[in-house]
């Protein structure tokens, strides 16, 4: 339970190779300061005497370098955990997260409510366990109670680490900006850095919003159906011809093109987009439209409006010629929204010029005969108040045209056209959602769009519904208005949505730029913020980032090297020295560090000390007992008698005890010592406790021979001898594990194990499936080709309305009940077609209709079924044939339904069989993918169980196989070292043991097969060794893997309480060691239930 | 390739010995002819031909060299395999003879188609110089001797195979590391592939999946997982399934039919989409009767489109071997079955049988393994033999053949073949205990093949003997124009020559150290320069030939005739190689009493005197040569007493112009979709018959379905395309609809025609033209539905019309709509079936003439002349070469067909037959000759 696991196979090698080379050291330096009631008895029971030295030995090792560090940080953040308000709500919010991974408790789901009360139960016990919290503390044990007095345990538990982290955070920050040779905390451009800049930042993070919806539907004809049904002429060459949606009023095949009336205006469009929206998500919002009729406004367009202007100015010049000067508008009227301003210039000013308001021809510039001149003109038409002004640049050509007199002198002819006024123009007015529907948080119906949120539904979202977008432009043409919708239905992820953009908002400069739209510097090289408040949120997000773990211990580990922590206990300081050092070097990988400085003095009774201003703290051995006994005393001494319960017991351990000290089998006993400690020491003395690979099994690297083997063994495996480290498990010596081993199987009985095999046996199931799922996607996010697909569908799993649950059987029965009419060979061939029926199905319900159809049998291809379970927001997919079998890792109501099934299968004598019918599970059932209607093709035969005279044999063999084999090994490794002249006693030693071991298996298994009537040349047959593979193996691991070894251990010690002494001074006594096994009871409880 | 059998083929259809062309190239760099071959030198006549005369020497050194390694192989084996048969296996050459002359279904066969079978026989057994007449029965060439010497060389293989097999198997029971030639498992394999029992059944075929549900549960079936069941649980019976049964099959068909049985290969025939399909077969063979619920399929089984239900209700106690139905076992045989009803364990007694029929099978896999694994036999029986050859071109060629089949066997541990270094001047070869001389080569190559020799010969004097053969008289070898002469010998002769010369023929076993004239007589039969050069596919022959076929179809002046019908009022061209006559000079333009007379112009002398034509302005223009090259001329007296010259339009290639207007006026190319309508009553996925008086109704039960599915189709298209403006579906798509209807309607509207046996099947996308392999009438009615488009307007086509197709023309718009134009046709009759067919895209075809903006020209026989000359030696550009490819050179080709070409030489053959003499058994050998030609014209 508690032992670390030497990596055998490579130790032993190693053993042999260095073994020779070393010198051993005998003097080692023991620092350790000692308790002054060392030898004084703690606990005892029978022979075992549980001293306050091994007591404290045992919770140091497992527990004391993060107790006293805990102890030094509590001096270090005095002053912060003094002023700290447990109630702050950015403390509570900190407790939360820590605990349930989120501070948003009452935005949880059902389901991550009942794992966040998991959660909190666990953090329950392991605060009863460590002694924090007392049974008579817990008032309220429910987690959303948050003034019960759990939490204000909870609260407590958490609060060195909230201070020390803030601290940290925050001066790590200080150190950032010290370090920073300009004023600002990060680079502010690109300029200084092109990837970690703010203005970089801002570029990936601040994209601008999007104004737009899309309106999602199941296929590209489902689209249709509904534009159709619209009005919307969907003949694939007029919408893929003409630009817009044309009205079905519209026939291509007589008419040659729409004329206006036929086509739609854009509100129309967005009317029809808001229609066809309401339609697809009236489900989401109780069946009411989600969009009224008035949900939009108009707002007066100044470009678009500049545009009407330049463009009414370019009409009202037509092909005439003009006289050799003509008067041009400088103000056009606005209908109703003022004047909009005019700016004229001549391009090819050689041939004429404007002079306030009259354009003129120079006719000097020409042939003394040309009465004509071509003028290019270039005006720009500017609209708006001052604050929001637009303008838009044109140009014409004109010519200009006079008459020569007799002299060749040029004069305005009679018909000369001499001005050019333009009547009123209409403003432009575009539609806009209004603000109480651009919700820019909103979850399920959302209008308003960044970037970054229309990716999170598909990547290709966003190259619809962004400012950049150049698949919906608005364009400052109002004739080109359609640029703003999609034509036709655009395939994305599952679906194909028809996309409408409304508005863009351009995000605002972060910085000032120069002219050539370059962020620019003043003399002084400060930019010009212009939004503050968006670098300020660019810097705090930035400064988050750079407030990693990693920077908080850095801190953490800096604070204490600067207070100049001492720690005078040898193991504590080894474990320290080597966590720090790992710190920087492996995870920070600097080398550039304060390098821990490992102490001489030995001392007595101090085990650490550090500076706080003047003053010196210092720590005695007995405060870190004191801590440690309050918390893991009660553990400790069940570890202990958990060792004595076992080892002392002859009917398991034959070998050797240590707590009498009696040698039970000499021989064993001798060979034990050699082939288990003589190896271990010398590797030890081969440092090899230094190896740095040694990390990956859990031992910390860093005890040289210089540690001392003795102080080794005792600070690491709580051994006091070489004989003891045998019999311990916190080494796992051979004594320990054999009767481990030997207890183990005493446990339990074949009966159990045929219990367990029974248990697999009937739920086993071998299957050929296939599985219609409905499902559901609010966001309609789903994309089957996404490798996260799987996840996608998970989000949904809270989702589900009661009725959806209802119409998603209904759907589900219905589908497999009109297969047949699509006449396709197999089920899935037909499962198949009605899945793109289904999804090509218009977005259409009517319940008489419906009703009718169903009563009168109308086919599947006559009527539209599916348009029901559509408008529910449900969707269909198809499995064909996948094999599952009970070891599938598929979602528990899956694997019981395939159970079913293949019972069902076994009752209809079809097991072995591919099946003539697809068999069909009673009824649809629900997992967290969607509902499942399943029938299984074809069903696998099950494996036998093996009898008990088959598992005896079993057992028999392979305990005789095992030691067989190690004796062979134990001889290949005498055989290949002899020859190299290295010493073998240890595989000699092995050698002998597990031959000892062989005789006594052998014995048991002759006397078995005579028992069994059996040949003594009987081997396990392949068929009885596959049932064995099959379920015996399984179930005793099940078995043996559970608590049952624990809860034999808890009984034992239940049942010899009353035998059990406590030091009357130690915090441990009867009444509270017995509670303390309740709580091991509903440890082993919560295990078994997991 | 040698010269003779490059042309034998087109009449000896069989037993042709092939020639190797991929022999190892041997040790020959040091090879010298031997000092002695046995030659045949014999100046006498075996045969005259009019004035040509063929030596025995000449027939002798051709049949040598093309059959001489059959005719000695054959004259061995007769010898080596001379045992006679025992009474057993004379029976079961009797047997293999009556298949071989009568095919599988003897017993079936009435009187009349058996005499017919013998006659198609006998003409086979002629043609491939066999004897056929009861006086010949001794002949060892009479078919059934013949045929019993073939059937002894298979059962020596057998025999000798067998031996094999078992050695090898006995030896890989002692030796593991040898494999068995035929394991259990191929015994078991084997048996449950090709054995089988007979079904005696009733097996209903739906033609949907819901009608086949449908029809079950009407019948009380409601559960098809497993054993069939009422609704209380109670296990029908087996009484009670085969009125289950009946019901299914009155649902199916309307009536129930009486139990059948099916042998294994009819149930692989069931809808099948090939030749076999073993789909159902595998399925319904593995149905047993042992238990009540093995005895039939539990749920529909799905196979092209169809659903069948079988129930086996007992099976014979004999098994069938499939491909020979003598070869029986009995049941008992089979001791166990795996659980899915194959046989996993035999009575090892039958393994010997087996082994011989795999054997067989073995051998008889293709007509390759079947020719390699006898010859491989019958090598080694001869070698063991100590079989010498001494004719050397003979054992050069048998030593080819002889590598050649160990190579394709794959064996290439083999003892190679020994040329002997012995030598004879009069012995050909011999074995042990036979020799085979001159003589008795000569008698039995002539035997076999001298009549269809003679008739080569024959058919050579009808093309060389013909008067376009001006360079060498064929007879008597007088060259008649030395410079053609010596052109023919520069490319048949001496490049022949020179290639021998360097080694070309090295690989076929002649190294140059061979002998020109050794090899000339050993590899190609003749001895001299001449006999090249006129030999059977001489550039002679050829061109000879080319000459021979054009004036087929192109006329000559001597074959038109320019008349005057009586009472006529103009006078006309006709030729009796034209279809039309032509009109060509009004009677009144020529004086009385006088009679026009003809010409061809070819050069512009030719057309001296015409008058010349005008062009617009009424200036006077030349003719290009293309408006007369080749075009008849009439010269007349005028009513005025002048002489008068006209040109006419009429070609000497009139001909080939007038199948080019038929070519054209056929032609049409389009896309169509559609469907139809076919019984298949015998459920072999192919259209039953339907021809004849006696099917009418069913003819009209069948168009009546296509016509209601049609209706349907059409509805549906209506309501979309013609009253919406959007459709999204394609024509197929509404027939598939209607199809779909069809196949899962239980509707009494329909079901009517199901019972019938009436299937559809849609037709999806195909491009039809003129060749495709439908009826004329189904031809003629898309192209009909083409012109329609066609005249339509010129937009459409090339455009997919389907559903619906708009265009603008005048600035008006215009559409049509597929359906509709095929909605005003009938359902047409093609291949047993009946078609309703639209027209989803009509292409163009290639124009009639080629025309552009500044050139119109169309083929003509000078353009003719031109074209086929290379681009830098012709004297004008053809534009029309379209033409040329889609009309012109398939009106040729169809007017030369080999058909054509060969009933022609036949017929002048059949003229000759009176100038034919054998110098031996003349009448006999004559009547044979006649009997080939008379074959030969009646194809």
């Amino acid at each position: 339970m508690f032992k670390k696991i030497l990596p055998v196979g490579i130790a032993v090698i190693l053993i042999v190779v260095i073994a020779v080379t070393v010198s051993l050291v005998k003097k080692a330096n023991d620092r350790t300061p000692t308790l002054s009631n060392a030898d004084q008895t703690y606990a005892s029971y029978g022979d075992l005497n549980l001293t306050y030295d091994r007591l404290y030995t045992y919770m140091k090792n497992n527990y004391g370098v993060n107790e006293l560090l805990d102890m030094v940080d509590e001096k270090l953040y005095a002053d912060e955990l003094s002023k700290l308000d447990v109630n702050s709500e950015e403390y509570v919010n900190y407790v939360k997260d820590k605990v349930f991974k989120t501070h948003e408790l009452s935005e949880m789901t059902d389901s991550e409510k009942v794992a966040a009360q998991e959660s909190w139960d666990d953090l329950i016990l392991s605060l009863k366990m460590t002694g924090l919290l007392k049974n008579a503390d817990i008032d309220d044990s429910t987690y959303s109670n948050e003034s019960s007095k759990v939490w204000e345990a909870v609260k407590n538990n958490y609060k060195l680490t909230y201070v020390r982290e803030k601290w940290a955070k925050e001066a790590y920050w200080k150190r950032y900006l010290d370090n920073r040779e300009d004023d600002y905390p990060f680079p502010p451009t690109n300029k200084e850095s092109s990837t970690d800049s703010i203005e970089a930042y801002f570029k990936d993070n601040y994209s601008g919003k999007t104004i737009g919806f899309f309106v999602p539907f199941t296929s590209e004809a489902s689209a249709y159906a509904a534009m159709e049904k619209y009005g919307v002429n969907v003949n694939s060459t007029v919408l893929s011809t003409f630009d817009g949606w044309v009205k079905n009023t519209y026939n291509y095949y007589t008419t040659k093109e729409p004329a206006k009336t036929d086509k739609f205006s854009f509100e129309e469009v967005l009317n029809i987009f808001i229609n066809m929206y309401n339609d697809n998500y009236a489900y989401l919002n109780d069946g009411n439209p989600v969009l009224p009729s008035d949900c939009y406004e108009e707002v007066l367009l100044n470009k678009q409006t500049a545009y009407n202007v330049a463009e009414a100015i370019k009409n009202a010049f037509s092909e005439s010629h003009y006289g050799i000067s003509i008067t041009v508008p400088t103000t056009v009227e606005v209908t109703g929204h003022g004047n909009a301003e005019i700016i004229w210039t001549v391009s090819n000013s050689t041939y004429g010029k404007v002079e306030n308001n009259v354009i003129s021809a120079n006719f000097d510039a020409v042939a003394s005969d040309e009465t004509e001149i071509s003028l290019n003109l270039s005006f720009k038409v500017l609209f708006g108040d001052e604050d929001n002004e637009e303008s838009v640049t044109s140009s014409l050509s004109i010519v200009l045209q006079g008459e020569r007199d007799e002299n060749g002198q040029i004069k305005n002819s009679d018909t000369a056209v001499t001005s050019v006024n333009v009547a009123s123009v209409d403003p432009y007015f575009g539609l806009v959602l209004k603000d109480e529907y651009l919700d820019e948080d909103a979850e399920t119906f959302r209008f308003i769009w960044t970037k970054a949120q229309a990716e999170a539904i598909n990547a290709t979202l966003a190259n619809y519904l962004s400012v950049s977008s150049t698949n919906l432009v608005l364009s400052e043409n109002p004739e080109e208005i359609y640029k703003a919708y999609t034509g036709k239905p655009v395939a994305i992820g599952d679906y194909y949505y028809l996309i409408i953009k409304l508005k863009d908002e351009a995000q605002p400069e972060l910085f000032a730029k120069d002219i050539n739209g370059e962020v620019s510097a003043d003399a002084n090289g400060k930019y010009t913020i212009l939004d503050q408040a968006t670098y300020d949120e660019i810097v705090e997000k930035k400064k988050e980032a750079l407030l990693t773990e990693n920077a908080v211990n850095e801190m953490i580990h800096t604070n204490r090297y600067e207070h100049g922590l001492k720690i005078y206990d040898a193991y504590i300081e080894a474990i320290y020295e080597y966590q720090y050092k790992t710190f920087y070097e492996t995870t920070l990988s600097s080398t550039d560090y304060n390098k821990y400085k490992t102490t001489k003095k030995k001392q007595k009774t101090l085990l650490a000390e550090f500076k706080v201003g003047d003053d010196t703290v210092k720590f005695n051995v007995q405060d870190l007992f004191d801590r440690l006994e309050k918390k893991y005393a009660a553990t400790a001494v069940a570890t202990f008698i958990e060792n004595y319960i076992l080892v002392n017991d002859e009917k398991y351990n034959k070998v050797y005890n240590p707590y009498t000290n009696k040698v039970l089998d000499q021989d064993a006993y001798k060979n034990l010592l050699t082939s288990e400690l003589s190896t271990l020491k010398q590797n030890f003395e081969a440092d090899y406790f230094t190896y740095s690979y040694l990390s990956y099994y859990g031992f910390t690297p860093n005890f040289s021979h210089k540690y001392g083997w003795q102080k080794f063994i005792k600070d690491y495996f709580n051994a006091y001898s070489d004989q003891e480290l045998l019999a311990t498990s916190f080494y796992g010596g051979s004594i320990y594990t054999d009767a481990l081993h030997e207890y183990t199987l005493d446990q339990y009985t074949l009966a159990d194990v045929r219990a367990k095999m029974e248990e697999a046996y009937n739920k086993w199931f071998g299957l050929s499936v296939i599985n219609l799922i409905v499902s559901i996607d609010t966001n309609y996010n789903a994309d089957s080709s996404s490798s996260s697909s799987a996840d996608i569908a998970m989000e949904e799993k809270d989702n589900w309305t009661d009725e959806q649950k209802e119409l998603a059987k209904e759907l589900a029965s219905l589908m497999f009940e009109v297969a047949k009419e699509t006449n396709g060979a197999t089920l899935s061939d037909q499962m198949n077609a009605l899945v793109t029926l289904y999804k090509d199905a218009p977005y259409y319900y009517d319940e008489a209709e419906w009703n009718t159809a169903r009563s009168s049998k109308t086919s599947i291809y006559d009527y539209n079924y599916f348009g029901k379970y559509k408008l529910a927001g449900l969707n269909v997919k198809f499995e064909t044939a996948n094999s599952y079998d009970s070891s599938s890792s598929i979602v528990e109501e899956f694997k019981d339904a395939c159970s079913a099934l293949w019972a069902k299968a076994n009752d209809l004598n079809l097991v072995g069989t591919t099946f003539d019918q697809p068999l069909f599970c009673d009824e649809p059932f629900f997992t967290d993918y969607g509902l499942h209607y399943i029938a299984a093709l074809s069903a696998n035969e099950r494996l036998d169980l093996p009898t008990d005279d088959e598992v005896k044999l079993y057992r028999a063999h392979k305990a005789l196989d095992d030691a067989k084999k190690a004796v062979e090994t134990a001889q290949t490794n005498i055989d290949t070292y002899s020859k190299n002249g290295y010493n073998t006693s240890s595989y000699q030693a092995t050698k002998a043991l597990n031959e000892k071991k062989v005789a006594r298996y052998q014995a048991e298994w002759d006397a078995l097969l005579k028992e069994l009537n059996l040949k003594s040349d009987y081997t396990i047959p392949t068929d009885v060794q596959t049932k064995i593979d099959k379920w015996y193996t399984s179930a005793q691991t099940d078995i043996e893997g559970g608590t049952l070894v624990t809860r034999s251990y808890i009984a034992k010690m239940q049942s010899i309480l009353s035998n059990i002494n406590f030091d009357s001074n130690g915090k441990t006594n009867k009444t509270n060691f017995e509670e303390f096994l309740g709580l091991l009871i509903e440890a082993c409880d919560d295990s078994d239930a997991e | 390739m040698k010269l003779f059998k490059r042309i034998l083929p087109l009449f000896l259809l069989i037993l042709l010995f092939t020639t190797v062309a991929s022999c190892k190239k041997d040790n020959k760099t040091n090879y010298s002819y031997p000092s002695e071959v046995p030659t045949y030198t014999s100046k006498d006549t075996f045969l005259k031909v009019g004035d040509l005369t063929v030596t025995k020497e000449n027939v002798y050194n051709r049949l040598l060299n093309s059959y001489g390694v059959e005719t000695l192989e054959f004259l061995l084996d007769d010898y080596l395999l001379k045992a006679e048969l025992t009474s057993e296996e004379q029976a079961e050459f009797e047997k293999s003879l009556n298949k071989r002359i009568y095919g599988d279904n003897y017993n079936d066969m009435s009187d009349e188609e058996k005499e017919e079978a013998l006659a198609k026989f006998e003409e086979n057994c002629l043609s491939t110089g066999l004897k056929v007449l009861d006086s010949e029965k001794n002949n060892k060439l009479h078919y059934e001797n013949y045929y019993k010497l073939e059937f002894k060389r298979e059962l020596a293989t057998v025999k000798a195979l067998k031996k094999e097999a078992e050695d090898q198997n006995a030896k890989a029971k002692e030796d593991s590391s040898v494999e068995a030639k035929y394991a259990e498992s191929d015994y078991l394999t084997f048996f449950n592939g090709k054995i089988h029992p007979l079904y005696t059944m009733q097996l209903v075929v739906f033609s949907s999946y819901a009608e086949a549900l449908a029809a079950l549960e009407n019948a009380g079936v409601n559960d098809l997982n497993g054993e069939w069941k009422d609704s209380s649980d109670h296990v029908y019976t087996k009484d009670e399934l085969a009125a289950i049964f009946d019901n299914l099959a009155t649902a199916a068909y309307g009536e129930v039919k009486a139990d059948k049985v099916y042998k294994y290969a009819e149930l692989a025939k069931l809808s099948a989409t090939g030749s076999t399909d073993t789909t159902i077969a595998n399925k319904v063979s593995k149905l047993n009767t042992s238990e009540l619920s093995t005895s039939y399929t539990h749920a529909p089984i799905s196979f092209s489109g169809k659903w069948f239900l079988a129930f086996v209700k007992s099976t014979s106690d004999d098994y069938y071997y499939d491909n020979d139905e003598t070869v029986k076992f009995n049941k008992e045989v089979i001791k166990e079955y795996n659980a899915d009803g194959t046989i996993s364990k035999l009575d090892e007694t039958i393994y010997p049988t087996l082994l011989e029929l795999l054997v067989k099978e073995d051998i008889n896999a293709s007509n390759t393994a079947y020719k390699n694994n006898t010859e491989k036999v019958l090598l080694k029986l001869r070698q063991d033999a100590g079989l010498e050859i001494f004719s050397e071109g003979l054992e050069v060629a048998y030593k080819a053949n002889y590598e050649n089949v160990y190579s394709s066997l794959g064996i290439t541990d083999y003892d190679a073949f020994k040329a002997t270094t012995n030598t004879s001047s009069t012995v050909v070869a011999k074995i042990n205990g036979l020799e085979i001389n001159l003589d008795a080569m000569y008698q039995a190559l002539t035997d076999r093949y001298g009549v269809l020799l003679s008739l080569l010969f024959v058919q050579q004097y009808a093309v060389l003997g013909s008067e376009y053969n001006k360079v060498i008289n064929y007879s008597t070898l007088e060259v008649l124009d030395q410079t053609k002469y010596a052109e023919y010998v520069a490319t048949d002769y001496t490049a022949y020559k020179e290639a021998f010369e360097t080694g070309s023929y090295e690989a076929n076993g002649y190294p140059a150290s061979y002998g020109w004239e050794n090899f000339m007589r050993d590899y190609l039969g003749v001895t001299s320069e001449k006999e090249i050069v006129v030999d059977f596919s001489s550039d002679l022959y050829n061109d000879v030939l080319d000459l021979y076929t054009k004036a087929l179809y192109m006329a000559e002046l001597s074959d038109v005739e320019l008349y005057l019908p009586d009472g006529g009022d103009a006078y006309f061209l006709k030729s009796a190689k034209w279809t039309k006559e032509y009109n060509v000079l009004d009677k009144a333009l020529v004086k009385e009493g006088t009679t026009p007379t003809l010409s061809l112009a070819y050069e512009e002398k030719d057309i001296e005197g015409v008058a010349k034509k005008h062009d617009t302005a009424g200036n006077e223009v030349d003719y290009k040569k293309e408006e007369y090259y080749g075009h008849f001329v009439i010269t007349y007296t005028n009513p005025e007493g002048n002489e008068v010259k006209a040109l006419t339009n009429i070609t000497v290639d009139q001909r080939v112009m007038e199948t080019y207007d038929e070519i054209y006026n056929a032609s049409f190319t389009a896309t169509v979709s559609g469907f139809y309508a076919y019984y298949d009553v015998d459920l072999d996925g192919k259209a039953d018959d339907i021809e004849g008086e006696e099917n009418l109704e069913k003819r009209n039960l069948a168009k009546a379905l296509t016509d209601d599915i049609w209706y349907y189709a059409y509805s549906l298209y209506q309501d979309d395309v013609v009253n919406k403006q959007y459709p999204r579906k394609t024509v197929l798509e509404y027939i598939q609809a209607a199809l779909r209807t069809y196949s899962t309607s239980t509707d009494a509207i329909w079901t009517n025609y199901k019972k019938a046996g009436l299937v559809l099947a849609t037709v999806s996308s195909v491009s039809y033209t003129r060749t495709t392999s439908q009826s004329e009438e189904l031809l003629d009615d898309v192209k009909t539905m083409w012109e329609e488009l066609r005249t339509l307007s010129s937009s459409v086509m090339g455009q997919t019309i389907d559903p619906i197709y708009r265009w603008i023309e005048n600035d008006e718009v215009k559409n049509v709509k597929a359906m509709d134009i095929a909605n005003t046709h009938e359902a047409i009759l093609s291949n047993n079936a009946y078609y309703r067919l639209v027209i989803t895209k009509p292409t163009s075809i290639t124009a009639y003439t080629y025309t552009s903006s500044t050139q119109e020209q169309k083929p003509n026989y000078y353009l003719y002349t031109q074209y086929l000359l290379s681009t830098d030696k012709r004297e004008t550009t053809i534009y029309c070469s379209s033409q040329f490819t889609n009309y012109y050179n398939p009106a040729i080709s169809q007017l030369s067909s080999s058909d054509i070409v060969n009933k022609k030489i036949m017929t002048d053959a059949k003229e000759l037959l009176s100038k034919v003499e054998f110098s031996s058994n003349n009448d006999a050998n004559k009547d044979v000759l006649t009997k080939l030609i008379n074959a030969s014209l009646a194809k």
